[in-house]
């Protein structure tokens, strides 16, 4: 199950939506952690719900960087609890890094 | 110096060309027909080598989970899931976990990991949080670890293509030595793939019969060019020949002598009188307390390149005396599975002294005349004895193994 190919889709101008990262993250913990669609919510815990380990968040903050086009904050990215805390870290990166943009 | 500890094989497992089951493997074997094709898997149409003895579907589902697949590369799924077939065919095993090892050996280990992270990418390539740990050749050993509880020695001897008759012997040596009591021991490899067939190719080492893939394994044929690539898996469980027999386990052979030399000569070809193998199988046979006559079948190495099998079938005649000993080739049927070839092998032997049989050779025509050896050209009874298995490899590391019947 390799990572799709890094396109930045969120890159720059395009605003994206909460909803629209809540379902990037969960098709990335279904085809990294095998994790059920159905099961998914915002309220799912990441090591508990999905079993996830150091070496499981590292892939998925990975492939999510790569899914987003933005570096995370890695040490930030490991403490996530739940997959809303996921949201919230992909809407605060985008949202530095558009503000960041000259003009 | 020789031990006077008798170990016993009674766990054997497989991932080949000629399938997953011990029985279709023999069977395979038997028929003594080729399992090279080409290349379907990807698109080899460009390469001028596009054929390979391929695994299908290694039927993983049932041994390993989906998400413990994910963090496996081919080659560590291939080990995996025969190692597990191998300590499940041993039966119940007393060793408690500290007493337990695991040796593997591969050559190239992750390597489609490695390429799906490099390839396409620019310099700084794309790897994953996996990528390392799923490349690196102690993979297989560590996941093998886990699944069995291991908690003696687990070691990774990358050899070449010698890794698999390395590890096994290495893994002889740990029971020897009382460091452990059961041992898990094998090789693995999977990689074909563009790059390493054209690698394998730019250094003269294929066959380029591209129109008749079927025949072009042909190892001790005046008209062999070269080896045909392979992949697979391959493990054995060791134990005392003693504790073996106080469970009442099946032993399919003694695993009783192991050689080891280099041929300190060149990174790709044999020493040309195959010396460096003349003095692996005479150390083994030394290993094993026995002479050249107790041997009734050499497990060749036989990979179908020119120089390789001229230079091994010169140091078997110095060893055995011309023609006093039966030949087989493996690699003629299943190819060359490279760091795996080695195990691959040794459990071809141990079923050749346990059958008393050994499979032909296939594609041989015309026997090299300048191999003057005894190829096994049809199944052969053979009397009761040991079986000799050699592994070579670039870099002129040499392995053989000797097996013998069990309760002699």
């Amino acid at each position: 199950m390799p990572v799709s190919t890094p396109i930045p889709a969120w890159k720059g101008h395009l605003r994206v939506s909460d909803e629209e990262i809540f379902e990037e993250l969960r098709s990335l913990c279904v085809s990294l952690l095998d994790a059920d669609p159905a099961a998914l919510s915002p309220a799912t815990d990441l090591r508990r719900d999905l079993e996830a380990d150091s070496l499981d968040l590292a892939e998925l903050v990975t492939a999510a960087e790569v899914r987003f086009g933005h570096p995370f904050d890695f040490d930030l990215a490991l403490r996530m609890q739940t997959l809303a805390d996921a949201v919230t870290l992909v809407r605060a990166t985008v949202d530095r890094d558009r503000s960041a943009q000259p003009g | 110096m020789a031990s006077s500890t008798r170990v016993a094989v009674t766990g054997l497992g497989v991932r080949t060309p000629a399938g997953h089951h011990l029985k279709d493997l023999w069977e395979t074997l038997a028929a003594g027909h080729s399992t090279a094709r080409t290349i379907t898997s990807f698109a080899a149409d460009g390469l001028p080598v596009n054929f390979a003895c391929q695994v299908g579907d290694p039927k993983w589902a049932e041994l390993v989970t989906v998400r413990q697949a994910h963090r496996m590369d081919r080659t560590t799924l291939l080990a995996v899931c025969a190692a597990a077939d191998a300590v499940t065919d041993a039966g119940e095993l007393h060793a408690p976990p500290e007493r337990r090892a695991v040796m593997t050996g591969t050559g190239q280990a992750g390597n489609e990991t490695y390429e799906q992270a490099m390839l396409g990418y620019g310099e700084f390539g794309n790897p994953t949080p996996l990528t390392v740990p799923k490349s690196m050749h102690n993979a297989a050993a560590a996941w093998i670890s886990m699944r069995h509880q291991v908690l003696g020695p687990s070691l990774t001897v990358s050899s070449a293509c010698a890794s698999g008759g390395h590890a096994i012997g290495e893994g002889l040596r740990l029971i020897r030595d009382g460091s452990a009591d059961v041992v898990v021991a094998g090789g693995a490899e999977a990689c074909i793939s563009p790059s390493v067939l054209l690698a394998f190719h730019r250094c003269g080492a294929l066959s380029r019969r591209v129109t008749d893939p079927e025949r072009a394994s042909r190892p001790f044929d005046i008209d062999r060019d070269g080896f045909v690539m392979a992949e697979g898996a391959a493990f054995v469980v060791l134990e005392r020949l003693e504790a073996a027999l106080r469970r009442g386990a099946r032993v399919y052979a003694e695993l009783a002598g192991y050689g080891r030399t280099s041929d300190a000569y060149h990174l790709t070809m044999p020493v040309p009188d195959g010396g460096g193998a003349e003095r692996c199988m005479r150390q083994a046979l030394t290993d094993a307390r026995l002479s050249p006559g107790h041997v009734v079948h050499v497990n060749a190495h036989g990979t179908g390149t020119p120089l390789n099998d001229l230079a091994e079938a010169q140091a078997i005649s110095r060893v055995f005396g011309s023609g006093q000993v039966s030949v087989t080739s493996t690699k003629s049927v299943i190819g060359h599975a490279l760091g795996a070839a080695g195990a691959i092998e040794a459990v071809v032997s141990a079923l050749t002294v346990f059958h008393g049989a050994a499979h032909p050779t296939a594609n041989l025509d015309t026997l090299d005349p300048g191999c003057d050896v005894d190829v096994v050209r049809a199944p052969r009874a053979l009397a009761p004895g040991a079986v000799l298995s050699n592994s070579f490899a670039f870099g002129g590391h040499n392995a053989s193994l000797v097996f013998t019947p069990s309760g002699t």
